[in-house]
């Protein structure tokens, strides 16, 4: 009988150790068969029906109805051109031009995945919605505080260390084929705490 | 029982606690979010429901656009097939219709500009495509979701694009 029970514990162990395993696994698919394009990622995987059970899982965690990269790409970024974590505290430039889609934005995220509370309604600037100089650029402001004459500005106020989502829909052909040198918005840090933007 | 085979028995288990776990997990996931979806509002299986705006107090499926507006069906094909349909959208602007299996699986997805949406979509979704029966998409899954996607590029805008997803339709056809 004691023989039983220690088989049957063993057993038990051994699941729930495997499903642990299985969730860290899971957890940390994001970086997983990625394409960098400087500090921006994104994950071919999501949105394509999975080639196997452990893809489709990690799939489900990070783009769960999400589509495919022929209807859309998104692009993350968590961190400023010099490699240092986005941060509230923090100012940023984010500067670039139309990105090569029939459609695009981009969207700035709190800490916890959704848009911040700030209410502010300055969460994101599109192809519809950016404000472009002469030679089609654009130049966004990235601040918590609403800047004096930015004609763009994405609100990063109670976002923590937030992060940006580039989206693509329907991207150009010679795009999806070089996803990794596409031209994506270049974030950098203008300044820092009590700093004043420059 | 010796150590060594309790050994071998404790690591059968642990792929097999693995294995499960990661098998499972989609099916899981995506009936959380069924379950989610359909007591969002009063809404059943094979019906649209229309979502709200996407505001900083959205939080429904993380990262959300608030570019975007979206109308799902949760739908069980138990019963027979069930049919989509979805205007064209009138501004010209990129808007889709996606189909999810139980197990997450992105198995079809049509934009506007794809011929079969380009006059508004029409389709049956079934188990198993039947001659005759127009425009089949054929679900690998009993139940799953189907999502449409539109742009919206202003407040003003809104209205009207709101009023024309409405006349999408997700209703059983046996």
């Amino acid at each position: 009988m004691k023989g039983v029970a220690g088989v049957v514990l063993t057993i038990l162990a051994g699941l729930g150790g495997g499903a642990g395993l299985a969730a860290v696994f899971i957890a940390g698919f994001a970086g997983v068969g990625g394409v960098s394009n400087d500090v921006w990622r994104t994950n071919p995987a999501v949105g394509a029906p999975a080639a196997n059970p452990a893809i489709r899982a990690g799939v489900a965690r990070i783009g769960l109805l999400a589509l495919n990269q022929k209807e859309a790409v998104y692009f993350m970024a968590g961190s400023d051109a010099a490699g240092r974590p986005l941060d509230e505290a923090c100012v940023y430039r984010l500067t670039g031009s139309d990105l090569p889609a029939r459609w695009w934005s981009v969207t700035l995220y709190a800490e916890d995945n959704y848009l911040a509370r700030n209410g502010e309604a300055a969460h994101a600037i599109s192809a519809d919605s950016v404000v472009r100089n002469l030679g089609g650029a654009f130049s966004a402001v990235i601040s918590a505080a609403r800047p004096a004459g930015a004609q763009n500005w994405l609100a990063s106020k109670n976002a923590g260390a937030f992060t940006l989502t580039a989206r693509l829909y329907n991207p150009d052909e010679k795009a999806l084929a070089d996803l990794a040198g596409i031209e994506l918005p270049r974030i950098e840090r203008v300044s820092c705490g009590r700093e004043e933007a420059s | 029982m010796r150590p060594a085979a309790l050994l071998i028995v404790f690591a059968i288990s642990l792929i097999a606690g693995f294995a499960g776990t990661v098998v499972a997990y989609p099916y899981l996931v995506m009936k959380k979010a069924s379950e989610k979806i359909l007591h969002s509002g009063e809404v059943s299986w094979n019906a649209f429901h229309h979502g709200p705006r996407v505001t900083e107090t959205s939080r429904g499926v993380v990262r959300p656009s608030p570019d975007l507006i979206y109308s799902v069906c949760v739908y069980d094909l138990s019963d027979g097939p069930v049919r989509i349909t979805a205007p064209a959208p009138a501004d010209g602007r990129y808007a889709s219709i996606s189909f999810y299996a139980d197990n997450t699986d992105n198995y079809a997805v049509f934009n506007d500009r794809d011929p079969v949406f380009r006059g508004g979509l029409d389709v049956l979704l079934a188990r198993k495509a039947v001659a005759g029966d127009g425009l089949v998409v054929e679900s690998p899954s009993e139940k799953g979701v189907v999502l449409l996607r539109r742009i919206v590029e202003s407040d003003a805008a809104f209205p009207i694009i709101d009023a024309e997803r409405r006349k999408a339709r997700c209703v059983s056809a046996p």
